[in-house]
């Protein structure tokens, strides 16, 4: 906690600006609160004629329907039940070969189940009459005739009334339209839906390159500030060499990417501030002995969060980045900072002058020989007791071995605990502990515990980190 | 559905009522309705104008404008309400007050006139409605106290209420409001005057009283404790609301009260008085904050226990925020409530 104080009202004024101006900037990555389309309202055609079982009908209401739907509306009307397949089929086989519906009506009438529903159909006497004539005269082509030319005379008197087949095909014809516009506009409000997701995902990759931007600008200026140190301080002879500003530019480009690809990555400070909690007792240790003049240096230190650290405890650790915007952001939070070569700083330092080096994330990035050098230059800048804390991402977890290492385009090998445990060994270092941290979470872990389960687990979900924490003996042979 | 909702406009005054029409109307069409709103222009003076356009209200038939069939008539406001629908719901705001509560002790004729138009108005449309919900149980009561008509109160939620957001309580009071004589801003500027921790105030917001209150800031001697800020953005509200150690809201007999809402949405304790209507609906006494007499000193000794007990100050505020959810303030909730069967 920092010491109790309390704002006055426009320092309260000033960090609510500040907040508002910190969330603005980053509203754009906050997801959208989008209204997934509503499913476009069903339309609920009543039909404007229903089918309905009743005593009464009129044969215009079964003849309205053609082929297996009559048939169907025919059973259930007559019979008050449902088609069986003979029936079905039966009938209509015969309306297909030029059987009229009539005599299928009169027929199912006529059957003994019909009898016991008492269903009466309307308009079926002339079909009757007709059907008795067929039975009772003799079958002679020209009577056969004759009916014909009677039943074609009287036509127009018992044709079908045409309003209800006429309604019928409008209802029909409005539910397809209906089911055709639904479709349609489903169609449609997919589209927009996958245009504006689109548009978000564009807005997204157009706020990074604003972040980008940001970055570059930043460190442009950083450059210029040193530009301007060199031109001012600069003297014939100095050996300050010439500037190249074709190679400082492509510089400044890759520095902005790697910023932008490290905000990116960045956990929360929270979370980097919780990673660090795991060396919070050899620290304890560190200054126990030391006391409170304990000297400390942090090799790449990034945005300081590690000095954030050491502050709590007192210590005003040295930090040192190549990343004149890191170090301008710590010169913000006041830390002692400089922008400077690792090697030449260390090299630079009085032997035995610091009881703490640290350095989290940088092995990974130098090629051995400079590792090899940096060795050399830690077990000669330690004090005796001093402690050496090394961390760096933990090849035993196959997925950060094979994959998650190479997110980082600057990184060149994973090193493994077992070089790193023999390099400190080898430079007369005494090693403390080999700490193996953040694991991923047990829910990404397997569940079980069979050795099968735990060496998987144990494998692609152990420790994604380490550190090496070592001592220089009080008695120190270099090699 | 074909849906009207009616209110009024007062042109060039907008607040609270603003954002609950345009929210409504909002609300609907996302869910697919086809949506008019009706505002009738609305002046306070001289009387005619008000009996005028009852009259008018009253003579509009909605039920098929031009043809065009209406499912539904929403209506918000006196005397919007006064429009005839056969499916005529009422969500009433709330009434004419002048009528009501704020009726003058010695009204002059003419005010005696207008009133009992008013209350004949009302018993007459209201009652005509399908259905009357109320904003709030404060205007449930006051239409049963004074119209002897029942209404069941439905909450909705404040403009922008998905942004509310909290973080760590900084040592200083919130409080936005017009600034008005009924929302009592000099109540919390007297109580800054007693106050013996160093909360500091922060009130939000313009309005007819601004001079008075400044001079009562300076003259009490105040301006390194309280400050009036004026206008204030949305994104500056919702960080005021986030960094706030308290929000005070009390008004003089206040119908809904977004405020109270707002502070709720950012897990904050409100400060709240007996006689303050609409917040005592949320607000419970050392649960959700602080319910004190209209007395500066009991305020400013509210203020002191939240800065000594910050700990508790946060929990209230916690609990606010589950109170408020439990209470299922939503507007698929009000939607499905208006739309729903008669």
């Amino acid at each position: 906690m920092r010491q109790e104080k309390t704002l006055s009202i426009d320092e309260i004024m000033q960090n609510v600006d500040k907040e508002v101006a910190h969330r603005s900037a980053y509203d754009l990555d906050k997801t959208p609160t989008t209204h997934t389309p509503q499913p476009a309202p069903q339309i609920s055609l009543e039909p404007v004629i229903s089918f309905s079982q009743k005593s009464i009908y009129h044969r215009d209401e079964f003849t309205a329907y053609d082929d297996l739907e009559f048939v169907e509306k025919a059973f259930l009307g007559i019979l008050q039940r449902p088609a069986d397949e003979t029936g079905l089929n039966d009938y209509v086989y015969f309306l297909r070969n030029g059987g009229d519906k009539e005599t299928i009506l009169i027929t199912l009438l006529s059957s003994d189940e019909a009898k016991n529903n008492t269903v009466v159909v309307a308009g079926l006497r002339w079909h009757r009459i007709l059907k008795r004539l067929r039975r009772i005269l003799p079958n002679s082509r020209y009577i056969a005739a004759t009916i014909d030319k009677l039943n074609r005379f009287l036509a127009p008197w018992y044709r079908s009334n045409p309003a209800l087949r006429f309604q019928l095909s409008v209802q029909r014809a409005v539910n397809h339209h209906a089911q055709a516009t639904s479709l349609y506009l489903e169609r449609h409000l997919q589209t927009y839906a996958e245009q504006v997701d689109l548009q978000a995902a564009q807005i997204k990759q157009l706020s990074m390159q604003v972040q980008v931007n940001q970055s570059d600008l930043a460190i442009s200026t950083g450059h210029t500030h040193s530009l301007l140190s060199r031109l001012e301080g600069s003297s014939p002879g100095d050996n300050a060499g010439p500037i190249k500003s074709s190679q400082l530019n492509e510089q400044h480009k890759f520095d902005a990417f790697y910023l932008a690809f490290e905000d990116a990555c960045r956990g929360t400070d929270e979370e980097t501030l919780s990673k660090l909690q795991a060396y919070v007792p050899y620290i304890q240790q560190v200054v126990d002995q030391f006391g409170p003049l304990t000297s400390a240096a942090d090799i790449g230190c990034g945005r300081g969060e590690w000095l954030d650290l050491l502050r709590q405890f007192n210590i005003a650790a040295h930090g040192v980045d190549l990343n004149q915007v890191m170090i301008d952001h710590c010169l913000v939070q006041g830390h002692h900072v400089e922008q400077a070569d690792a090697l030449t700083w260390m090299q630079q330092q009085q032997p035995q002058s610091q009881h703490l080096v640290s350095s989290f994330h940088v092995i990974e990035h130098i090629p051995f020989n400079e590792y090899y050098l940096w060795f050399e230059q830690f077990s000669r800048i330690l004090a005796p007791g001093g402690m050496l804390i090394l961390e760096t991402p933990n090849p035993e977890n196959v997925l950060v071995g094979s994959h998650t290492f190479y997110h980082d385009p600057t990184h060149l090998n994973p090193i493994t605990p077992t070089l790193l445990e023999f390099t400190a060994k080898f430079f007369g270092l005494q090693v403390l502990a080999i700490e193996r941290l953040n694991p991923y979470p047990e829910s990404a872990k397997v569940k079980g515990y069979d050795e099968l389960t735990e060496r998987v687990n144990g494998h692609l979900c152990g420790p994604q980190d380490f550190g090496l924490i070592a001592i220089k003996p009080k008695v120190h042979v270099a090699p | 559905m074909n849906i009207i909702v009616t209110a009024n406009a007062v042109p060039f005054i907008h607040g609270g009522a603003d954002y609950h029409i345009e929210g409504l109307v909002e609300e609907l069409r996302i869910r697919g309705h086809m949506v008019e709103s009706i505002r009738f222009p609305f002046q306070f003076n001289p009387n005619s104008e008000v009996t005028n356009l009852m009259a008018f209200c009253e003579s509009q038939n909605y039920i098929c404008p031009n043809g065009q069939a209406v499912d539904r008539v929403i209506s918000l406001q006196f005397p919007a309400y006064g429009v005839h629908h056969t499916s005529h719901v009422i969500w009433l705001m709330h009434q004419h007050r002048k009528a009501y509560d704020l009726y003058p002790d010695c009204p002059t004729s003419e005010q005696a006139l207008l009133r009992d138009q008013i209350v004949d108005y009302d018993n007459r449309t209201i009652a005509n409605a399908a259905k009357v919900y109320a904003n709030s149980i404060c205007v449930s009561e006051r239409l049963q106290k004074f119209n002897q008509i029942k209404s069941v109160p439905l909450y909705h939620p404040p403009h922008a209420w998905q942004h509310f957001y909290n973080q760590e309580a900084q040592d200083f009071i919130f409080f936005p409001s017009r600034l008005e004589e009924l929302k009592r801003q000099d109540l919390l500027i007297e109580a800054a005057t007693y106050l013996e921790s160093p909360v500091k105030i922060i009130i939000g917001g313009s309005g007819g009283q601004e001079e008075a209150y400044q001079e009562m800031i300076d003259k009490f001697d105040l301006t390194d404790r309280v400050r009036l800020i004026g206008h204030f953005s949305e994104p500056e509200k919702f960080t005021y609301y986030a960094q706030c150690l308290a929000v005070f809201f009390a008004p003089k007999d206040e119908d809904y009260g977004y405020i109270t809402l707002e502070a709720m949405l950012s897990s904050k304790p409100v400060i709240t008085c007996t006689d303050s209507g609409g917040p005592l609906e949320f607000v419970e006494d050392q649960i959700t904050g602080y319910v004190c007499d209209p007395d500066p000193k009991e305020i400013a000794q509210a203020i002191d226990q939240l800065y000594a007990d910050k700990e508790k100050a946060k929990a209230m505020g916690q609990a606010g925020h589950r109170k408020y959810h439990a209470a299922n303030i939503s507007w698929d909730n009000v939607i499905e409530t208006l739309l729903g069967p008669l």
